[in-house]
């Protein structure tokens, strides 16, 4: 019975696998599995060295929320509004490009290697370069007065109604090429005889956008708009550079917030409830992404 | 022979035992802080230091300014804590609190050089009576003026609030800014407004007072009158200098640390003086900052620590260090050094005995707070009243430590 076990092909299957699944839960698992725990104690600085930190259950994740200064719940709602905005825009816009770019014209590749560029850029460097554009004194000022829509300068990135949109703006900018990329990759895998027998069926060329385009390019559209999310909600850098989420904590978000309370103000079971509330958003869309690859390849 | 064998053996273990006893161990002291590994003035220190004791080894853990809190906690969590660290002013207090600092109040008790520390210096890593560490260097804020500009203006360096309004109004209708602090959304607001606060008669500790919203509804009203750019709420002390650099701001609250680059980018001429007063007469109120140096708890080497502690922190060290770096002295002793009695570092360390140290144990809590209040009055969102008694309200009970 043991011999045959150890000579199984599972076993040794399984074996080739530990490695991996003991990376895995040391690496990834471990880190996580710690943090819900800091999120139900009530540890900081003043009780780490000693110990003398408890279990408090839900105490953190209800204090977040009825924190009088109501940070929490706007860093929530912009983490949201950051993430929809940002996504509906790049995803569009870097629909279209893909659409321009599978066309073949002059110049095309080089254009396509051009839009590329935002997107090779650190977060860190973009959120400079947002900063410079946005003062007070930067070229988007400029401009709208060159174009006659602003009679004076403003200082978008410390007006609280402005902040935030600033923020998103640029990542659109920045997240554009990835959209457009992971879109053109998808239409190239169209094949073309598809489109060329809808055309001697009589297609018009919106038919054979709205038939055969979209319906063939679905499984890429929700990965792209899922991965997407993913990226744009775990957002820090960005608006740690641009604004550090002011003015007045009008363009906090979730990360920003869970960094404040772990390594500003060494509130480190807040941090990591925040952080929490962060993780479970992110695994419910990943779950849903998961379902969604798993029913679609059985289909295909 | 067996006997004989077991003999030598021992004999030989023996004196490699006394051997070991009679030179001193070479131990080595971890030491965190935020000067970078090419550091010249720091490694010329450090390489003094080794060669005066000749059995310590410093290892050095170089971190930067915005780093170094997180690299701390994260040393925290992990159990690894270097033997020596080096922390900002407004931090000091809760890591003194939270036990990861040793006392060294009786370790340096009779040290000859702590009388010459300033007690502003002193107090900064003094937490319940006890001390916690040794001032390793200070900062302060003073005022920075555009001569060229003050001059076509007509008007004279500034001295007390009315003073800096009128030069806000002149400058304002010749289409220039009056006056540039740095508020943004972090510790650096908090830094930026202290000085006003108490030039006003207020105090930290207490924030729903009429002095405290003198001093904020000043600064509030700066912005609204356009006599100071709404930017400031995005300025961290870099981007205030470059917009003073830029030579369309009259006046800039900003520290000594920028002298060099003062000197090198600047097209125009400037000056620095104290912070305003709101009386004439009135002693200029000013924030201090600075780094200090402590041993942390559960270091091995204390007396070798100890030895660090008072080679950087004393007189020499730091006279030596402040010139380098344009930073203020630490005590009274250096601050007597022919360098420090020139303007513009004069006007710096003139505040320094008075220097409000920021000393709670929560200060990074109530800070948020307070520089929270700062960006709403500022921004014109609350009244300097309101703001103020909102931060109020969340903070009192810290000072109940």
């Amino acid at each position: 019975m043991r011999r045959s076990l150890l000579n199984s092909e599972k076993f040794v299957a399984y074996t080739f696998l530990l490695p991996a699944l003991l990376f895995l839960a040391v690496f990834c698992l471990y880190p996580v599995f710690y943090n819900f725990i800091m999120g139900f104690q009530n540890m900081d600085m003043m009780n780490l060295r000693s110990g003398r930190y408890t279990f408090v259950g839900f105490d953190q994740y209800i204090a977040l929320f009825l924190d009088p200064t109501g940070v929490f719940p706007r860093a929530v709602a912009n983490t949201f509004t950051y993430t929809i905005f940002s996504i509906i825009f790049q995803f569009t816009l870097g629909f279209a490009f893909a659409l321009l770019f599978a066309k073949r014209f002059p110049l095309s590749g080089f254009l396509r290697g051009l839009l590329m560029l935002a997107w090779l850029l650190p977060h860190t460097v973009t959120g400079l370069l947002g900063k410079y554009m946005f003062s007070t004194t930067g070229i988007i000022n400029d401009a709208l007065r060159a174009l006659g829509l602003l009679s004076e300068n403003v200082g978008w990135l410390v007006e609280k109604d402005s902040a935030l949109t600033c923020a998103i703006i640029t990542n659109i900018w920045v997240g554009i090429p990835y959209n457009m990329m992971l879109l053109t990759t998808g239409l190239l895998n169209i094949p073309g005889d598809v489109y060329e027998s809808a055309s001697i069926d009589g297609a018009n060329g919106w038919q054979r956008f709205s038939r055969i385009t979209l319906p063939m390019l679905k499984p890429t559209m929700l990965t792209v708009v899922v991965l997407g999310f993913i990226n744009t909600f775990k957002v820090f850098d960005l608006i740690y550079v641009l604004t550090g989420g002011g003015p007045v904590q009008s363009s906090e978000v979730l990360a920003s917030v869970a960094y404040r309370y772990s390594f500003t103000s060494g509130n480190f079971s807040k941090g990591a409830a925040s952080a929490n509330i962060l993780f479970i958003i992110l695994l419910l869309v990943s779950i849903y992404y998961l379902r969604f690859v798993k029913t679609d390849s059985e289909v295909m | 022979m067996k006997k004989m064998l077991a003999f030598c053996l021992s004999l030989v273990l023996l004196l490699t035992c006394i051997s070991f006893a009679g030179a001193e161990e070479t131990v080595t002291l971890t030491v965190m802080n935020v000067q970078s590994s090419e550091d010249a003035t720091y490694n010329a220190a450090v390489a003094q230091f080794e060669a005066e004791n000749p059995h310590i080894k410093i290892e050095h853990i170089s971190t930067v300014n915005a780093e170094l809190k997180k690299q701390v906690r994260i040393a925290m969590l992990a159990g690894n804590m270097p033997d020596v660290i080096m922390f900002d002013n407004p931090d000091y207090a809760s890591f003194a609190a939270s036990g990861y600092l040793m006392d060294i109040t009786d370790l340096v008790s009779g040290w000859t050089e702590m009388p010459t520390y300033y007690n502003a210096t002193l107090s900064a890593v003094t937490y319940k009576d006890r001390l916690y560490g040794l001032p390793f260097e200070s900062n302060s804020l003073g005022l920075w003026y555009n001569k060229t500009m003050l001059d076509s203006l007509g008007l004279d360096v500034p001295t007390t609030w009315d003073d800096v309004l009128a030069i806000c109004v002149a400058a304002k209708a010749q289409g220039n800014y009056g006056l540039a602090i740095a508020a943004p959304q972090s510790e650096v607001a908090t830094f930026q407004f202290i000085p006003w606060l108490y030039a006003a008669g207020g105090s930290i500790e207490k924030l729903d007072t009429p002095e405290a919203a003198k001093a904020l509804s000043f600064l509030a009203d700066l912005v609204k009158e356009g006599y100071m750019s709404k930017e400031v709420l995005g300025y961290s002390h870099g981007d205030l200098m470059k917009a003073f650099q830029g030579g369309n701001v009259a006046l800039m609250v900003n520290g000594s640390w920028n002298i060099a680059n003062l000197a090198e980018n600047t097209s125009f001429e400037y000056g620095a003086t104290t912070m305003p007063v709101v009386t004439e007469g009135d002693t200029p109120a000013t924030c201090l900052g600075g780094y200090h140096i402590g041993i942390t708890a559960d270091c091995k080497n204390v007396d070798a620590a100890v030895k660090y502690l008072k080679f950087m922190s004393s007189a020499e060290s730091n006279l030596t260090w402040c010139i380098d770096k344009g930073l203020l002295p630490t005590n009274a002793e250096t601050a007597a050094n022919a360098a420090f009695t020139e303007p513009p570092l004069s006007m710096f360390v003139a505040g320094l005995p008075g220097a409000i140290a920021r000393v709670n144990p929560f200060w990074p809590d109530l800070s948020v707070n307070v520089y929270t209040a700062i960006q709403s009055a500022l921004s014109g969102e609350q009244s300097a009243e309101d703001a103020l008694a909102g931060a109020e309200a969340l903070n009192a009970a810290y000072w109940q430590y």
